[in-house]
């Protein structure tokens, strides 16, 4: 290391453009950065879930619509002149949206009806035009009662409220397709109809525009704190700029990485430069301070030197500390949810490019200047020094009441992790007053549901489903289906043969039937000529899909449902050999991530805590020293999930990130304490007066560290996104909790137990500590 | 008046007339034809039918039957359609297993034909006397020189089309290819038809394809057998339609 630090002091701007042309070709690679909000995207390609929802989309065509819901919400009805008026016009504009697929725009006026009229049998749109007369009026309603495919999914089964939707090109850019939806509704003439505007595209395409905005704010805001904090602390160029300038090259590596692997911005990967600056920033802070100490005691010595000699002080814990903390990132590559994946990833990066960077370009810029100005420590940093004192002093004397405190909330955190509860709702993704979870309440409530499941039922025979005996079995599932509250609606290739029937029988609800052989089953399809059957049965007639609407969008809602279909998939088609039933859609891909979170998640912590384990076991020379290494750590855990539990917070992919950051970052704190206190154990057998030398000087250290990377975590507090906003909080409370622990119970601990390696063997760590003990 | 003598091409005949000359092109008289008809989805999935169709033409009226051969579960089907003069045209459909015989009254010419992509409007010839019907140059489709048409339909005419383009061969006058734009402006389908054959003293189309560029769905309509010879006027009665013995 001697003679790297001497290379990089004697050279300082060979290795500052050396610097700079590592970053370049990342810095080129930024502009190729995209936002990626898809859901199915977060689970890894070969899943089942998203397999199935392929399948589904490849035999019956894909299911991107933006739903329009025309509410009366002043209690009129739907069934009126105007409304039904300006629902046509709404379908008419619709389909002149860029984007919307005109012949795939559905209303009251262009979905097809089956009639049975008196000898005949007639499929024609439901409505043509606006109804003139009451009879016309009253025909309609009876036209939508009489037909499953629209009471209660096209038109609320109220009357309130009505539907129309368009499918969208696969070119379409779903945001935009959104915002102008959203002008032509504002653009109509006002009226008593409230408006709801959802689907899937519309909220990936939001989604998306929030990861952009996002990405604008946070990143100047946390530039702007961190500049804030380093201006405080040292009020001084090379203070402010150097730290900053690490962090900010290491974001540009990291996401121009990013970038040139072709991997998209998740919602949850935004979080990333905001980690990498609030972590990344630390180091700079102690190489700084370092050479600011040793500027003050040589005035006279070269720049060069002093850096050369603080980098050797302070290369190891340096390196040292960013390792753990890219090990509790790395533990996040066990998860099989893409975003979770790429922000262990890429942090991991960013942090070791930050490592790099500390190492490489603050001491070659600190080394410019021939002799450094010096800068007197700012007068309450130097006096922080007799608080913590005192704080040892209390701590020590008062070990059992620490000790009981820390027992009692390790207790009571371990009791309330069992009320915690998992969940991963795409609805999270946004606030409460956001229009997107509004709009999609309200098709939950009056339109059978905004998340649909499918159940495809596959045979390797054809012609399968024209039988009877399977059709029956299809009509009584879905009708036992529909009996449960939360299942909205549900359509299949049944419905649409029972109602032909019935119009080929000349009408009459006993006629409603599923056709009594395969033959009219056969014809009745052939004849039909309306939209629908595509996504039903495919032409060898040996695949069909049912679709069932639920009314929510909690995962743990719709796992309960999944396994009820399971249920009676099983009570129903398990008698045919050669029928095979399977669950699948956007409902259930979000269950299963729901599952790849908690497993993930246990995981994770589990090797996080192995990893940093070994390394600071390794480091300190002993197993035991593991251990004390990782007690605040597993108290700071521990606690996150209790406080989870106490709030109801539950456990989403965001969340779940909380406590791999909070391990990796948070025993730093535990190093630095467990250094300092060996340091000063060895030339001294006063306990007392040795916990309150080390909680004065790297005490005092850790609390500033702590709390720069706990204001820069809080600046989550301004993302758009809830879960990032409740994911700043979780890891400032992770960060506090491990630092109080670090300096209260790890302190306590270390004075009761004694441990041997505090006492006793070589120590790599401090050899090169200024002998006077002073750290900065 | 300019254009006979400015135009380098040989347009003598106005676009009505040729239209004119194709509907008597296309006029069949009485046949019996066995054909088999395709659809085809963007997946490249196929649902094939077999049928039998009657027709005959009388005094500009068309009336046809059909029935259906295979497959198996569709099979003596019966489908009768009589054109009426000033009114709406009859469809009746005979399904055996309901052995009843059932009125359609979907007689808008943009409904589709059996679930296919020709909506009914789109097998009849063009009428030269409703709409605009436009020259439109000379261009060669698979060796054969057309007439190239451009037509504006009747907006009541209830065809659903803003515009049709039709290439029209010289030496047969028969409409070789097709295409017709929705009322956006936007191509919706494209027809062709191949294999043209001498019948008689009329021309056989033998296979026609109608692609619908926008659901991405075609239809494949290939005459397997056909035979120009007096068609008797008791298959177009419901009594036929009855008798499943009789195809």
């Amino acid at each position: 290391m001697t003679g790297l630090f001497t290379w990089i002091t004697t050279r300082p701007v060979i290795t500052i453009a050396l610097c700079l042309a590592f970053t370049a070709p990342f810095a080129a690679g930024l502009t190729r950065l995209v936002a990626d909000a898809n859901v199915e995207n977060m689970l890894p390609e070969g899943h089942p879930a998203v397999l199935a929802k392929e399948r589904i989309e490849e035999v019956f065509g894909a299911e991107d619509a933006i739903t329009i819901a025309v509410v009366r919400e002043d209690g009129g009805s739907i069934y009126d002149a105007g409304t039904l008026a300006r629902v046509k016009t709404i379908g008419d504009r619709l389909a002149e949206v860029r984007g919307v697929d005109p012949a795939k725009v559905y209303s009251v006026f262009s979905a097809e009806n089956i009639v049975a009229d008196e000898g005949g049998f007639a499929v024609a749109p439901l409505a043509e035009a606006v109804p003139a007369n009451d009879e016309q009026m009253n025909a309609l309603r009876e036209a939508v009662r009489g037909n499953p495919f629209f009471y209660g999914s096209l038109v609320s089964r109220n009357g309130a409220g009505t539907l129309v939707f368009g499918a969208l090109t696969p070119a379409a850019n779903k945001a935009q397709v959104y915002f102008d939806v959203r002008d032509l509704l504002d653009a109509l003439p006002p009226g008593p109809e409230t408006f709801y505007v959802t689907g899937q595209p519309v909220i990936e395409g939001v989604i998306g525009i929030h990861v952009e905005r996002d990405m604008a704010k946070m990143m100047p805001l946390v530039s702007l704190v961190i500049i804030l904090t380093l201006t405080a602390i040292f009020r001084s160029v090379r203070g402010v700029v150097l730290p900053l300038a690490v962090v900010l090259l290491s974001v540009v590596c990291a996401m121009g990485l990013m970038a040139w692997c072709g991997i998209p911005i998740y919602p949850m990967t935004t979080i990333v430069p905001i980690v990498i600056m609030a972590i990344g920033v630390a180091d700079g802070i102690h190489i700084v301070t370092r050479f600011d100490e040793g500027a003050r005691r040589h005035p006279n010595d070269f720049s060069r030197d002093i850096a050369r000699r603080t980098m050797l002080e302070l290369g190891s814990p340096v390196v040292m500390t960013s390792l753990t903390t890219a090990v509790g990132f790395l533990s996040l590559l066990t998860s099989d949810m893409r975003p979770i994946f790429h922000t262990g990833v890429f942090t991991a990066f960013g942090v070791m490019a930050a490592m790099v960077f500390s190492l490489t370009l603050i001491p070659a810029a600190l080394s410019l200047r021939e002799k450094p100005a010096v800068r007197y420590a700012i007068t309450w940093w130097a006096n922080a020094d007799k608080m913590f004192d005192r704080v040892g002093v209390t701590v020590f004397r008062r070990r059992a009441v620490v000790l009981a405190a820390g027992t009692v909330v390790v207790l009571a955190s371990a009791a309330l992790v069992s009320r915690l509860n998992v969940d991963s709702d795409p609805m999270a993704n946004f606030n409460q007053e956001d229009p997107i979870p509004i709009s999609t309440d309200v098709i939950n409530r009056l339109f059978s549901g905004a998340m649909t499941v499918h159940v495809t039922l596959a045979s390797g025979t054809e012609k399968r489903f024209l039988e009877p005996d399977v059709l029956r079995a299809i009509d009584a599932f879905q009708r036992e289906l529909e009996a449960d509250p939360i299942v909205g609606a549900t359509a299949s290739v049944v419905d649409l043969l029972k109602m032909m029937h019935m119009a080929m029988s000349g009408g009459g609800e006993e006629n409603r039937v599923v056709p009594p052989t395969r033959n009219l089953a056969g014809t009745y399809l052939m004849l039909y000529t309306g939209d629908n059957l595509d996504k039903s049965i495919n032409y060898a007639r040996d695949e069909t899909a049912i679709s069932v609407r639920l009314m929510t969008t909690s995962t743990k809602t719709v796992g309960r449902a999944v396994a009820r279909i399971r249920e009676l998939m099983e009570k129903h088609f398990g008698a045919f050999s050669d029928v095979t039933p399977q669950v699948g859609g956007m409902g259930v891909v979000l269950v299963e991530l729901t599952d790849i979170l908690v497993f993930g998640q246990v995981w994770s912590i589990l090797l996080s805590i192995a990893g940093v384990f070994a390394i600071t076991a390794i480091m300190f020379r002993s197993l035991v020293a593991g251990v004390f290494n990782i007690v605040p750590i597993s108290i700071a855990t521990l606690v996150n999930f209790g406080v989870m539990g106490l709030f109801g917070i539950p456990l989403e992919p965001a969340t779940a990130i909380t406590s791999c950051i909070g391990i990796g970052v948070g025993v730093d704190y535990a190093i630095h304490f467990i250094a300092k206190y060996r340091f000063m154990r060895r030339t001294s057998g006063d306990i007392a007066s040795v916990v309150e030398t080390t909680m004065g000087t790297a005490g005092k250290a850790i609390f500033f560290n702590a709390a720069v990377v706990i204001g820069g975590f809080l600046v989550l507090l301004a993302s758009e996104f809830p879960p990032s906003r409740h994911m700043g909080v979780m890891i400032s409370l992770n960060m506090f909790t491990s630092f109080a622990a670090a300096v209260t119970i790890l302190a306590v601990l270390l004075a009761v137990f004694d441990p041997r390696f505090v006492r006793a063997g070589g120590a790599p760590i401090e050899a090169q500590a200024n002998p006077a003990g002073e750290v900065s | 008046m300019a254009l006979l003598f400015a135009a380098p091409a040989r347009a003598e005949l106005s676009g009505k007339e040729i239209i004119a000359k194709s509907r008597d092109a296309q006029q069949t008289g009485a046949t019996v034809n066995k054909i088999e008809m395709t659809l085809e989805n963007k997946r490249g999935e196929t649902l094939s039918q077999k049928l039998v169709t009657r027709t005959k033409t009388e005094g500009g009226l068309t009336r046809s039957v059909t029935t259906f051969l295979a497959p198996d579960e569709t099979k003596g089907t019966k489908f009768l359609m009589v054109e009426n003069a000033g009114r709406d045209d009859d469809m009746k459909i005979f399904i055996p297993d309901l052995k009843r015989i059932r009125t359609i009254s979907t007689a808008q010419r943009n409904q589709s034909y059996m679930g296919t992509d020709f909506a009914f409007g789109d097998l009849e010839a063009l009428d030269p006397d409703t709409g605009t019907h436009t020259f439109a140059g000379e261009e060669t489709i698979d060796g054969a020189e057309t007439y190239k048409v451009e037509t504006t339909p009747d907006p009541n005419s209830g065809t659903g089309y803003a515009k049709m383009v039709n290439w029209i061969r010289k030496d047969n006058f028969i409409p070789v290819k097709t295409e017709y734009y929705d009322r956006d402006g936007n191509l919706k389908k494209v027809k062709t038809v191949h294999d043209v054959t001498r019948q008689g003293d009329g021309w056989l189309m033998k296979k026609m394809v109608m692609n619908d560029v926008q659901r991405e769905h075609r239809t494949i309509i290939q005459v397997i057998d056909s035979e120009r010879k007096a068609v008797d006027d008791e298959y177009f009665t419901e009594r036929f339609l009855n008798q499943t013995d009789r195809y």
